[in-house]
């Protein structure tokens, strides 16, 4: 159909899993190789003092307090908030004094900052989101063998 | 077999394919993939309406097992009937995903050596991160790669004279003028350019030029700066079930690339989906 003026689009209901599919964007809004070491991945442990459920990239402030050392302040980034939103995260999802066990790739700058890949809550909730490509490769891969299995079962006869 | 495809975006990838690739038999089970004839090939295929990306949309079933591997990739027109080829083969299912999308990749990485000129090689290594503007909410930095490609919804509006493009990402949108054959001698370069298209048959060509130069991050995952030379063609057709969108999109740009960059998408009509407000918030001064 082509039309001689605008239409009116309807109302969005996405029902979605949170963390499933948390594949990566095609193309980052800014490249991650030029902020991260995407070769290396680190894991570090802090209480979250912020959620920001932004775009181009949410963002996770939290403090990691080393064995004897002082308060470092943090923060990690993920995917954009139109991609989390639609997979059922809200900014409720990392309250203030949440604890966190958060992977990702380390900054190129040695900062105190990664980007995320994969977070663990304290009861064993496993949360991905992450932004760049590569850095949920193996989770990603593992849902499309699941997906794959179902249409071969699919295509076998009984 | 019942025509599920357009022929004209689905074949010209296989025919690139074989072009490349010389002798590969598993091509053979793309070739019935991609052997379709093509809808409504006269009048112009029925783009209206919002479609959506795997990024937002991964449990729906009418993705392809290549549509999700190329979702976090980006594959190449060439990659992807490729690794459709590796999917389809019987003994393939013997294969994990990992093993089959290692040997796409090998295969793009093959093909990615080709593709930069030895300038392209040297403006990577120069390439300082801040140069990518779009960190401070200003999507300058972000180029017509980018947003074509964008993980976020596009909706479509077809009119006479124009097609109208409404991205969510970064709340863009570019028309597409059909009364027109040519960019103006002095438009003004601009973050997305100017466009122009036209409906060969079913199908939807974009001509864009007149782009701010941007960076990317082909063919090598290394951001690369596009030259103000770039210019760009995008075709966009529909299955005949309507529930498909097949997209290619070229980057030529002599000085960076030996050949144009080409790169695939697919994209689900989602009627019951709108666009939502990108809601942006600075980051410059954190890196």
């Amino acid at each position: 159909m082509i039309r001689d003026r605008s239409g009116t689009p309807t109302r969005i209901l996405a029902s979605l899993v949170l963390g499933l599919g948390a594949a990566a964007p095609v193309s980052a809004h800014h490249n991650p190789a030029s902020h991260y070491l995407i070769e290396d991945m680190i894991t570090v442990e802090g209480v979250v003092t912020e959620f920001r459920l932004i775009n181009p990239h949410a963002r996770i402030y939290f403090d990691v307090t080393p064995a004897g050392g002082e308060v470092q302040h943090w923060f990690a980034e993920g995917n954009a908030a139109g991609v989390l939103k639609r997979r059922g995260w809200s900014t409720d999802l990392l309250k203030p004094g949440t604890f966190i066990r958060i992977s990702g790739y380390p900054a190129r700058d040695g900062g105190h900052k990664l980007d995320w890949k994969v977070i663990e809550l304290e009861d064993g909730t496993v949360l991905r989101g992450g932004n760049t490509v590569g850095v949920e490769k193996e989770l990603l891969l593992e849902d499309i063998d699941r997906r794959r299995e179902l249409e071969q079962a699919e295509k076998t006869p009984d | 077999m019942s025509s599920k495809y357009p022929l004209s975006t689905l074949k010209r990838v296989l025919e690139l394919v074989r072009r490349r690739s010389g002798a590969i038999p598993t091509l053979l089970l793309a070739a019935t993939w991609l052997d379709a004839a093509p809808v409504n090939a006269d009048s112009p295929s029925d783009l209206e309406g919002v479609w959506v990306t795997v990024l937002v949309a991964f449990d729906d079933p009418r993705w392809r097992i290549a549509d999700l591997v190329c979702a976090r990739t980006g594959c190449s027109v060439e990659g992807y009937a490729y690794l459709q080829s590796l999917l389809d083969d019987p003994e393939s299912a013997k294969r994990s995903t990992k093993e089959v999308v290692a040997d796409m990749e090998a295969y793009q990485r093959r093909f990615n050596d080709t593709l930069l000129t030895p300038l392209a090689r040297q403006r990577q290594e120069e390439f300082d991160p801040s140069e990518e503007a779009s960190l401070d909410c200003k999507p300058d930095g972000d180029g017509l790669r980018h947003q074509v490609l964008a993980p976020l919804p596009l909706e479509i509006e077809q009119h006479e004279d124009k097609v109208i493009l409404r991205y969510e990402y970064w709340n863009a949108e570019r028309t597409v003028h059909l009364d027109e054959e040519n960019h103006a001698e002095d438009g003004e370069p601009s973050r997305l350019g100017h466009s122009f298209g036209r409906y060969e048959g079913s199908t939807l060509v974009v001509e864009t030029a007149q782009l701010l130069p941007a960076v990317t991050g082909i063919p090598n995952d290394k951001p690369l700066m596009l030259s103000p030379d770039a210019r760009a063609v995008e075709r966009y057709s529909v299955s005949e079930d309507g529930q498909s969108l097949d997209l290619t999109l070229e980057i030529i740009d002599p000085s960076n690339f030996t050949q144009p960059f080409q790169s695939y998408r697919r994209m689900l009509k989602a009627p019951d989906w709108e666009l939502d407000t990108f809601v942006c918030e600075s980051i410059t001064g954190e890196y």
